[in-house]
């Protein structure tokens, strides 16, 4: 059982483990937003599965198993102890009402006519990205980039489906609200009035704080 | 609709692109976003937002991260399947270990002969000095030195030109003959870039001949100033002039030295004296 041949291609667990390199190296980028840390990462990630391997059962997702070693160590050497402090400490304190642009304003948003400003945009969104609280911006890219399943990214982050759905709304919320920024800024949307630090009216004030109320109330 | 269906309805708007809501809740929110532009522009812009992230996010892994993380693969296998070597002889339900599958292609058929006899003696003398090999196991240093030197990588250099090539991957120079001046006689097998403490590091693999005795020994020749080894199961001594530290693991001896900050570090079946006088033979060729 100990001689087999030292290369990865006889491995097929090597073999198969490093066919998800460049999506841990994407989402690794994300987690360090910087390109050497995330190398590190990787590669201390991809250690860690050869030293675990016993610890996977073959036939379940692999994938999966990868990226929870992948946060596991992100967790543990980049940020100890930092990942749910930061959950405290993030915007949450400031939940955005829902329905806060008009259907005029989203389409917009996505206008053929932002395909021209296609770079600049995602440039924003890559902006706003980097600038969310970690696990707001982990679980956006598992689950919009690396289409795992809400029950695959509960077990990569060790947390309940319920919680990677908030974290899913509130980080598509804040990206939402960087682009309407941008957006506004350069001048592609018309400003509205009920939107963030712009005077809302009577009713929406009311609607609001009850809507915040209620969101405090049940969590 | 009214918008404070709407908000009731938003978080929703997420799990029903994300294809995660049950089969009830799916058609009422499909039947909203038909009926309400609010909605139905919110899910074409989540749908717009996540193409973009998609394309921002993805990207290729740099040429040679590939490599890099085959080669610690690789290693981190190597050390496992010796760790599990260790368990089943500990537990005496494993065959001596005959390991020579890779080294085999290196060596002329004759000296492999050889060292297979030699090997056997080897790996029986493990047996006493077991909870001594234990007690070193929690250094990492040793285990992935001892794992380099008995399951060797295939090697990368073979001639002395691409061997002292080396010294770009490695950051300190390396050369071919490092035990020569020592009136060894020690061929170069050949070399290759080896993982040593997350960094990189150079192996390179000799056969010493003493009369009729043939041994193989492997040199690792790392940055000493990047790479920090513990040295808390090695023993320190003195060979001549030199300071080396010596120690043991898995039956194999360790040796290690420093100078102008190059590490040097020699595994071998020799026993620890002989280890010891090999670092220092590196150290006296400087």
């Amino acid at each position: 059982m100990s001689t087999s041949l030292p290369d990865t291609a006889a491995d097929p667990f090597a073999e198969e483990a490093i066919t998800h390199l460049d999506a841990m190296y994407g989402v690794a980028c994300k987690l360090t937003r910087n390109p050497t840390e995330a190398e590190d990462l990787v590669q201390d990630a991809f250690v860690k599965a050869m030293r675990a391997r016993q610890q996977f059962h073959a036939g379940t997702n692999l994938k999966a198993w990868l990226f929870r070693i992948l946060t596991n160590t992100f967790i543990n050497k980049y940020r100890r102890g930092g990942l749910e402090r930061s959950v405290l400490d993030g915007p949450d304190a400031d939940p955005l009402a829902d329905g806060w642009v008009s259907a005029n304003t989203m389409r917009q948003l996505r206008d053929p006519e932002m395909l021209a400003l296609m770079p600049i945009v995602e440039g924003e969104i890559q902006k706003a990205l980097d600038a969310l609280p970690t696990e707001f911006r982990l679980a956006v890219v598992l689950c919009d980039v690396e289409e795992f399943s809400y029950e695959e990214i509960a077990q990569i982050m060790g947390c309940p489906i319920g919680t990677v759905m908030s974290r899913l709304h509130r980080g598509r919320k804040l990206l939402q609200r960087a682009l309407y920024n941008h957006a506004l800024a350069l001048g592609i949307v018309k400003g509205e009035e009920q939107v963030g630090t712009t005077a809302p009216q009577a009713t929406k004030t009311a609607d609001l704080a009850s809507y915040r109320a209620r969101k405090r109330g049940a969590a | 609709m009214t918008t404070h269906d709407c908000r009731d309805r938003a978080r929703m708007l997420g799990s029903y692109l994300d294809g995660e809501l049950e089969a009830a809740k799916l058609l009422e929110i499909d039947e909203h976003v038909g009926d309400c532009e609010t909605c139905r522009e919110e899910t074409q812009l989540l749908r717009a937002m996540r193409g973009s992230l998609k394309r921002v996010v993805r990207m290729p892994a740099p040429a040679g991260l590939r490599d890099r993380i085959g080669t610690a693969m690789d290693a981190e296998r190597t050390r496992g399947d010796l760790r599990a070597d260790a368990e089943a002889d500990a537990m005496g339900t494993k065959a001596p270990l005959v390991s020579l599958s890779s080294w085999r292609t290196m060596v002329p058929l004759a000296t492999a002969a050889a060292l297979a006899l030699v090997w056997g003696a080897a790996t029986r003398s493990t047996q006493p000095g077991s909870t001594e090999a234990r007690a070193g196991f929690g250094d990492d240093l040793l285990a992935e030195l001892v794992a380099e030197h008995s399951q060797p990588l295939p090697l990368e250099a073979k001639d002395a030109e691409s061997v002292r090539g080396l010294e770009r991957y490695v950051g300190v120079p390396v050369r071919p003959g490092m035990f020569e001046r020592a009136g060894l006689n020690a061929r170069l097998v050949g070399a290759r870039v080896v993982p040593l403490h997350s960094q990189r590091a150079a192996m390179l693999q000799y056969v010493l001949t003493t009369g009729t005795d043939t041994r193989r020994v492997s040199l690792i020749v790392y940055d000493a100033q990047k790479i920090e080894i513990g040295t808390a199961n090695l023993t320190p001594r003195e060979v001549g002039t030199a300071e080396v530290r010596v120690g043991r693991e898995k039956g194999y001896s360790v040796a290690a030295t420093q100078r102008a900050g190059v590490g040097y570090l020699v595994a071998s079946d020799l026993d620890p004296d002989k280890s010891a006088q090999l670092a220092a033979a590196v150290y006296d060729e400087r």
